[in-house]
């Protein structure tokens, strides 16, 4: 059994770590709570649908082409709307979700409701410490690894991560030490909405694909980011980890209950903010954050 | 001045003739029998409600319409998205407007048994006719039997309520049982039990756990999931540990298609069968990739000759909408022709005689022979079940084929 947790557990939680990453990002650096984050999620998926099932194109050109109109999605939505109103937070969060449902109704008027799938980028499966595991799966798990290493070294590595450090930690100082902060803030938005997108080219093909998929996600993505700390990288990985595993101890401890993986998996949510409102990494102060 | 009174009498000549042609216009209105089709028209169920009510109301009005004491009324259709999925509001507005805009005579649609026990209370508010097409839970019918007068309005023409589902599906499991028995020579065969949660499901497995005995099976477990649930990979592969001839399911969300793809690519040893409703549609086999190759489900409508009605509405649903038809097709598709044999036998519209009419219906179907329970039943207006009358089928994916060889 606890072979079956550690297998599944790290699936759930690789998905559930990119999204919120992404998401914490972005809010991290502009103050943006975008609740059409996985509203892009949603977007790469049936872009890449459309690629691979209606135009014939391969797997990965589909899911790079997918993956740049994601992103310039999200570099407009930011330019038109999100960077106009990023002082007034509960707009952007209204903005952002009107964003996510206006994708939906789009993709139920032009697809229809109807249930689709991606064909795995690879199929079959492999047996990990008596587990049958998808290598499907595995290839989630590493993309979702080599996604949040890549993060990692873009933003202790290069001078473009310092400069969004820099912002996340004092925006008006950054400015003042010569860092064009709205550039940041938009390149930013651009890395963030490039999460979202990279998370549908390992995840979507495990789950149907439907006008309403970005809804469930976004539940728990926020779960894993204000357990972590809002605006805490680490602190998303960590809630991410925590919410994923929370889930599979369910789904494999009580197979009669596994529809609450959910339920209880919040509910833990719930009992860590208890004791550290804060979160588990939640910033106190300002330089603590990313 | 001349020219101004030449004018006036183009004028009041051209009022006068579009005067006639409006009257002429009313005049072939009531030569019109107006149904309103109401379903979740962005998604699968509602568009093959809409496709089956389409074809009926062509193939009556070609063939003539409905005589009703020697004249010919035509039927005219209106279309009302009943959004039920997201809003049942939605679907309360919808069915009111067709009522009260479109001025229907009948109503026929609705998939989910929620939305219909709401819209139970708009039918019986406007005292219009109602022939459901989708929704299963008993409950509605028990209100007729409850409260006879306000719900008298209701009838279900499909899909079997979740008592008979229940039996319908134990007579699949005890099929399977039976060829494992059979072909594996394995006496009790281990049965792994998968649903999802809800109403719908659990009285369907419950039902049918009943009607099969326990000496002929054991149950590795039950797996109870999410509606919604997007991956459940760990639940399967946790079957597969338990290594289970049969899988029953018993689903009928997008977690349908997640069952599927993850019994397909774990390639577990055990037969998948039960009721997954995604699994009866045509883009179930894209959805899961293939991955539902040999999956069985009961169904209401394969390609087997139930009646002589049934492959030539099931070919001409597949040509038209390049998709197998559902249960909610077929029903939707007899509704409109049980309406025309009830107003047909009442000679008027008049709603109570149709009413009688509808509770005397003994009309043969592409689904079966259609009856509905009488006044004084457990489950007044209820569709027959059991042989001789509806029997639903099992259909079996194979090789991007779903139903186009009946089990």
């Amino acid at each position: 059994m606890l072979e079956r947790i550690l297998v599944n557990g790290l699936v759930t939680s690789g998905t559930y770590a990119v999204l919120a990453v992404g998401f914490s990002l972005i809010f991290g650096v502009a103050k943006i709570f975008n609740m059409a984050h996985t509203a892009l999620y949603m977007i790469t998926a049936f872009l890449i649908f459309v690629g691979t099932n209606q135009l014939g194109f391969p797997y990965a050109l589909s899911a790079v082409v997918s993956v740049g109109a994601t992103i310039g999605f999200g570099l407009i939505c930011y330019a038109l709307l999100f960077d106009r109103v990023k002082v007034h937070q509960t707009a952007v969060m209204i903005i952002s979700l009107a964003v996510a449902m206006l994708g939906q109704e789009i993709l139920l008027l032009t697809l229809s409701g109807h249930y689709r799938g991606i064909a795995p980028f690879v199929t079959g499966s492999i047996d990990i410490l008596g587990v049958a595991v998808l290598y499907q799966h595995l290839f989630t798990v590493l993309g979702c690894l080599a996604t949040l290493f890549g993060l990692w070294a873009l933003l202790t590595k290069t001078n473009l991560g310092k400069a969004i450090r820099a912002v996340a930690q004092d925006s008006e100082t950054a400015n003042l030490m010569g860092i064009n902060v709205s550039r940041v803030c938009l390149i930013t938005m651009g890395i963030s909405a490039g999460l979202a997108a990279v998370a549908a080219v390992v995840a979507a093909p495990l789950e149907p694909l439907h006008p309403g998929m970005w809804m469930l996600p976004l539940t728990m993505i926020l779960a894993a980011v204000v357990l972590g700390g809002l605006g805490s990288i680490k602190g998303s990985v960590f809630g991410a980890i925590i919410l994923g595993f929370a889930e599979t101890i369910v789904v494999t401890a009580v197979p009669g209950g596994s529809f609450l993986r959910g339920a209880v998996s919040l509910a833990a949510m719930v009992l860590v903010l208890i004791a550290r409102p804060e979160g588990l990494f939640g910033v106190v102060f300002e330089e603590e954050r990313l | 001045m001349r020219n101004f009174r030449c004018q006036i009498k183009k004028f009041v000549i051209a009022s006068f003739v579009m005067l006639i042609s409006v009257t002429a216009g009313s005049a072939s209105a009531d030569q019109t029998i107006k149904i309103g089709v109401i379903g979740p028209m962005r998604y699968i169920t509602g568009e093959h409600i809409w496709t089956a009510c389409s074809i009926a109301a062509e193939e009556i009005n070609k063939s003539g319409g409905i005589a009703i004491k020697g004249k010919r009324y035509n039927i005219e259709l209106a279309k009302a998205d009943s959004n039920e999925f997201s809003s049942l509001s939605d679907a309360i507005s919808a069915m009111e407007r067709l009522i009260t805009e479109n001025k229907v005579d009948f109503l026929i649609g609705i998939q989910f048994s929620e939305a219909a026990l709401a819209l139970q209370e708009v039918m019986a508010d406007y005292k219009k006719i109602w022939l459901s097409p989708g929704s299963s839970h008993e409950e509605q019918c028990l209100r007729v039997a409850k409260n006879y007068d306000r719900y008298k309005y209701f009838f279900r023409c499909g899909p079997p309520n979740t008592i008979f589902a229940g039996r319908i599906a134990a007579h699949e499991l005890m099929m399977t049982i039976e060829k494992v028995r059979e072909e594996l020579g394995i006496e009790k065969p281990k049965v792994a039990l998968f649903r999802q949660t809800g109403l719908w499901a659990e009285a369907n497995m419950k039902n049918s756990l009943k009607d099969v005995p326990k000496s002929e099976f054991t149950t590795v477990g039950e797996w109870v999931v999410s509606i919604t649930a997007s991956d459940v990979t760990a639940e399967m592969s946790a079957i597969k540990a338990a290594r289970p001839h049969i899988i029953f399911s018993m689903v009928s969300g997008p977690v349908g298609i997640t069952m599927s793809k993850a019994w397909g690519e774990l390639k577990i040893p055990a037969t998948l069968i039960g009721a997954n409703i995604a699994g009866m549609s045509s883009p179930h086999w894209q959805a899961t990739n293939g991955m539902c190759d040999y999956e069985a489900t009961m169904n209401g409508i394969g390609r087997v000759e139930i009646t002589e009605k049934t492959i030539p509405f099931y070919d001409k649903v597949l040509e038209r909408t390049k998709q197998n038809p559902l249960y909610a097709t077929v029903d939707s598709y007899d509704a409109v022709y049980v309406i025309k044999d009830a107003v047909e036998r009442a000679g008027t519209l008049e709603t109570d005689a149709v009413i009688a009419a509808l509770e005397k219906t003994d009309y043969r179907g592409a689904m079966g022979r259609i009856s509905f329970y009488p006044k004084g039943h457990k489950w007044p207006h209820d569709l027959k079940c059991g042989p001789g009358y509806v029997t639903w089928v099992a259909t079996q994916w194979r090789d991007g084929n779903a139903g186009r060889k009946g089990l």
